[in-house]
């Protein structure tokens, strides 16, 4: 960047600004998403696993594999922190990671509740909170695809938890689940909405 | 009426820095560099001036073994840039 300070106009300071404001919030946004692709794709797969060894040996144990995405997603995320170097946080990224948090908390304590003390239908909950957070996502990022796909979520996987039968078809919500960030991850990374201008 | 231009903010550099802070918590040097272009000799100056301004805030540390530049607006700083951008307005409305 270069300075010519006497032929810099109001003009091209605004434009300046506003170009640095745009570009910087579109690589922090795009940056993030690879933390969603990241939770996305072991959502998926655990939840795919879960699937096949519930269905295949009849025995619901394997639902304690379900603690496995933390296990193996925490130090994954911080590994990719630090290969990434530290990235700036705004407004936007800090809202999501407080939504996916929130999220995160919700889904550990009440899955705890419900195997320890309190048995309820843990995967109408966590279909709801799913797409509830992945519905406010959309909405931080502006993005009506996202919003829908949340929503649609949200709304029919509780339907689908109810008609599906046995149990261990359920864990298959999560499977989409588990694509449907990593898509939203995809989505962000890729799409030219996001992509720095030159 | 043209309000006056704050001359520490009219420069291209030192105008993207604050343009970057002012949307973030913090910001590593590293980042900032990448995201200016600009080389580390000439925005460690830039960073300097707008540090002994007060506009930004420069902290040194290390992260493992390598040295880390953090750096973050003050609220002088915002309140500087929020003033530069009144100003520019007062240029384009003409």
């Amino acid at each position: 960047m270069e300075q010519n300070n006497s032929e810099f106009t109001p003009e091209q300071s605004l434009e300046l600004i506003r170009d640095t404001l745009d570009n910087n919030r579109r690589d922090i946004l795009r940056s993030s998403s690879s933390f969603l692709i990241l939770w996305g794709s072991i959502l998926f797969v655990i939840s795919l696993l879960i699937y096949f060894l519930w269905s295949g040996t009849g025995r619901p144990d394997w639902n304690f594999l379900w603690f496995a995405i933390p296990v193996i997603g925490y130090p994954a995320n911080l590994w990719m922190s630090r290969k990434h170097g530290k990235l700036p946080n705004n407004a936007i990224t800090s809202a999501l990671g407080q939504t996916w948090s929130v999220f995160g908390f919700f889904s550990i304590v009440i899955s705890v509740l419900a195997l320890t003390c309190c048995p309820m239908n843990i995967t109408l909950i966590i279909v709801v909170l799913f797409g509830f957070a992945e519905c406010i996502s959309g909405c931080l990022m502006k993005s009506w695809v996202i919003i829908i796909a949340g929503a649609l979520f949200g709304v029919g996987a509780p339907v689908l938890s109810t008609v599906l039968t046995g149990d261990a078809s359920k864990s298959l919500l999560f499977t989409v689940a588990g694509l449907m960030l990593a898509l939203t991850g995809v989505l962000v990374k890729y799409s030219r909405k996001y992509v720095r201008k030159a | 009426m043209f309000e006056r231009l704050d001359p520490l903010l009219h420069s291209e550099l030192r105008l993207a820095v604050m343009s970057i802070l002012v949307d973030v918590d913090e910001a590593e040097f590293v980042y900032i560099s990448r995201q200016t272009g600009a080389t580390a000799g000439n925005l460690s100056i830039q960073l300097n001036k707008l540090s002994d301004a007060g506009y930004i805030a420069v902290e040194k540390g290390f992260k493992g073994r390598k040295p880390c530049t953090v750096c973050r607006i003050t609220d002088r700083g915002r309140e500087a840039f929020e003033n530069y951008v009144k100003a520019l307005a007062t240029y384009i409305r003409k």
